[in-house]
């Protein structure tokens, strides 16, 4: 009666990127190729950051543009304001880009863990909206910044091939891949999914649902914040209008509820079902590529709320070791 | 000193007193029965018990220490462990998933294979063994009960708060469930106060019975003393079917 849960999934993809990154070195596969890996690594990694907070526990944040969005915007700042003093100096802009990145995880985490303790104690669509509210102050706040271009925008020098931009995602894919697989199998994964299924019976089961929940907040925004500051150094910087759009929270909750709540896996299948999808979208009907895409997650919702991951489960039960 | 005190507990909802000044002592190893008709306050007792409410006066002494109004995490750590009325499994997690919660939180257990161990031990008590990887929506109301009182035994609970384990089970399930309960008190030594509307089943069982009604504690004592007592015959008076089951055991 093992109930091991199975690390086929997060191994098969760490071996599934790599393999790609060797290919690329290799010259086997292009260079759009491989672009197209990182950005699926990319939209997997932002679909595991919301996953902690919506997959695993069960509350919708759009407030994950924010964090992903101070990421971008501190990063930028240490990359444009320091870095472009000691690049004079033919500085190395990967200790920069590193600091950059983690402080940006560190603000909005820190942001996450304070805003969290006011609305995490609003429960639901309360929540949601409350974190609305919250992209929509620190846009504000980020624009009054008059530097760099002004208006929040921020843009410094920095080129990167694209072999170092497959290392640098792959690294950050791998940092996401660990703390969301750890926090769901974890001690604390049961404390968040028991949460998710009912608050007040995790109560009763001896779960401190606050601190849970302000954890979860937590290191979703953490690895949120990682992935705005690896985008900020990809694109040489930071505009405030996109990195901070609502846009972003809307892809993370999509490839959530594509792929099925509740799961590790779901999120990851949900990207890997969105991102061909909507760069194939993209580049056909430019104009309304988000409306197909709207379509079907209404049609998910209506006909599998459970998601892909939930109607594999429910059909192959023995599969729930690897889907989980 | 008591394991369990409860001093002069008031639980008013807007003007409504579901509990009005209830004093009794629970003393270790002991099962006591907590019967009254509906809408007594049994219930709502047992949530200021958990923590779920706050009291609005009176205090709950456990072991000594005063517990009034922590939160129902805190109270369910200190080893006092409830089964909801109307079961609620976490409903897409498998069984065994459901009571590696509550012993990895109740039961203070800090790694997940010690939990699922003391999850699979719990599980063979309480015989759920084979439905153990189902996600437990799919069990029956029977299977849910023992479910409830699996999470809880998970727990290692000193203090077992069982509201209305056997409701809604057939005869032979009940008895079941009461062997289940003694062998639990003989070999753990559990402290248990039931919640009970099965009448037979709780006067069996209980060493002692405290009797509800509008909130108020009309009657207190062993099963023979309280079937006896003229202001319980009347109280269920409300619900003849009980009163004629009390009066007939008390003849």
């Amino acid at each position: 009666m093992a109930m091991a849960y199975s690390k086929a999934v997060p191994l098969g993809l760490i071996g599934l990127f790599a393999l790609g990154g060797a290919l690329m070195y290799l010259g086997v596969i292009s260079a759009g190729a491989a672009t197209y890996l990182i950005d699926l690594m990319y939209y997997t990694g932002i679909a595991l950051a919301m996953a902690i907070i919506m997959s695993y526990t069960g509350y919708v944040s759009f407030g994950h543009t924010v964090f992903f969005g101070v990421g971008a915007f501190i990063t930028s700042l240490i990359m444009g304001v320091v870095y472009g003093e000691a690049l004079k100096q033919g500085a190395n802009p990967y200790p920069y880009f590193i600091v950059g990145t983690l402080l940006g995880m560190i603000l909005a985490a820190g942001l996450a863990a304070g805003v969290g303790l006011v609305v995490l104690r609003l429960r639901g669509a309360f929540f949601a909206i409350a974190t609305i509210g919250l992209d929509y102050t620190v846009l504000n706040l980020v624009k009054l910044y008059e530097g760099g271009f002004g208006g929040g925008e921020i843009h410094f020098f920095v080129s990167q091939s694209t072999e170092e931009k497959y290392v640098v995602f792959f690294i950050a894919f791998l940092i996401t891949l660990g703390i969301a697989y750890y926090m769901r199998v974890s001690r604390i994964g049961y404390g968040l999914m028991a949460i998710r299924e009912d608050e007040d019976a995790a109560e009763a089961a001896g779960v401190d649902t606050f601190k849970y929940k302000i954890i979860a907040f937590t290191m979703s925004a953490l690895i949120a914040g990682l992935w705005g500051g690896v985008i900020a150094w990809r694109d040489a910087g930071v505009v405030a209008e996109s990195s901070f759009s609502l846009l972003n929270s809307v892809y993370m909750i999509v490839m959530n509820t594509i792929g099925g709540l509740g799961t590790f896996v779901g999120p990851i299948m949900g990207a890997f079902i969105f991102y061909p999808l909507y760069r194939e979208l993209l580049t056909s009907i430019p104009q309304v590529a988000l409306l197909p895409m709207g379509i079907l997650v209404i049609a998910i919702v209506s006909i599998v709320p459970e998601g892909v991951a939930g109607v594999v489960r429910r059909w192959i039960p023995q599969l729930r070791r690897y889907i989980y | 000193m008591a394991f369990l005190e409860i001093k002069g507990v008031t639980k008013k909802f807007r003007g409504l007193i579901a509990v009005n000044r209830v004093s009794f002592n629970v003393e270790k190893g002991e099962i006591v029965g907590l019967i009254g008709p509906n809408g007594a306050g049994k219930t709502t007792l047992f949530n200021v018990l958990t923590g779920v409410y706050k009291p609005d006066e009176g205090r709950i002494v456990y072991k000594g220490m005063d517990i009034t109004g922590l939160k129902p995490h805190r109270i369910a750590r200190l080893g006092i462990a409830k089964t909801h009325q109307v079961p609620r499994p976490f409903s897409d997690l498998t069984v065994i998933e459901n009571v590696v919660v509550s012993a990895l939180f109740g039961g203070r257990i800090k790694s997940t294979e010690e939990a699922v161990d003391k999850a699979i031990g719990v599980l063979r008590i309480t015989g759920l063994e084979d439905k153990a990887e189902l996600p437990a929506k799919v069990l029956n109301v029977q299977e849910k009960k023992r479910l409830e009182l699996a999470k809880a035994l998970s727990m290692d609970p000193e203090l077992l708060l069982l509201d209305e384990v056997l409701a809604g089970l057939t005869p032979s399930e009940i008895e079941e469930m009461l062997e289940l309960l003694r062998k639990l008190r003989s070999s753990q030594g559990i402290t248990m106060i039931m919640v009970e509307h099965v009448m037979h089943a709780v006067m069996n069982i209980a060493d002692r019975i405290v009797v509800l009604h509008f909130g108020r504690k009309i009657a207190e004592g062993t099963p023979e003393e309280v079937a006896n007592n003229e202001e319980v015959i009347t109280a269920y008076l409300g619900d003849p079917e009980l009163a004629l089951k009390l009066v007939k055991r008390g003849a």
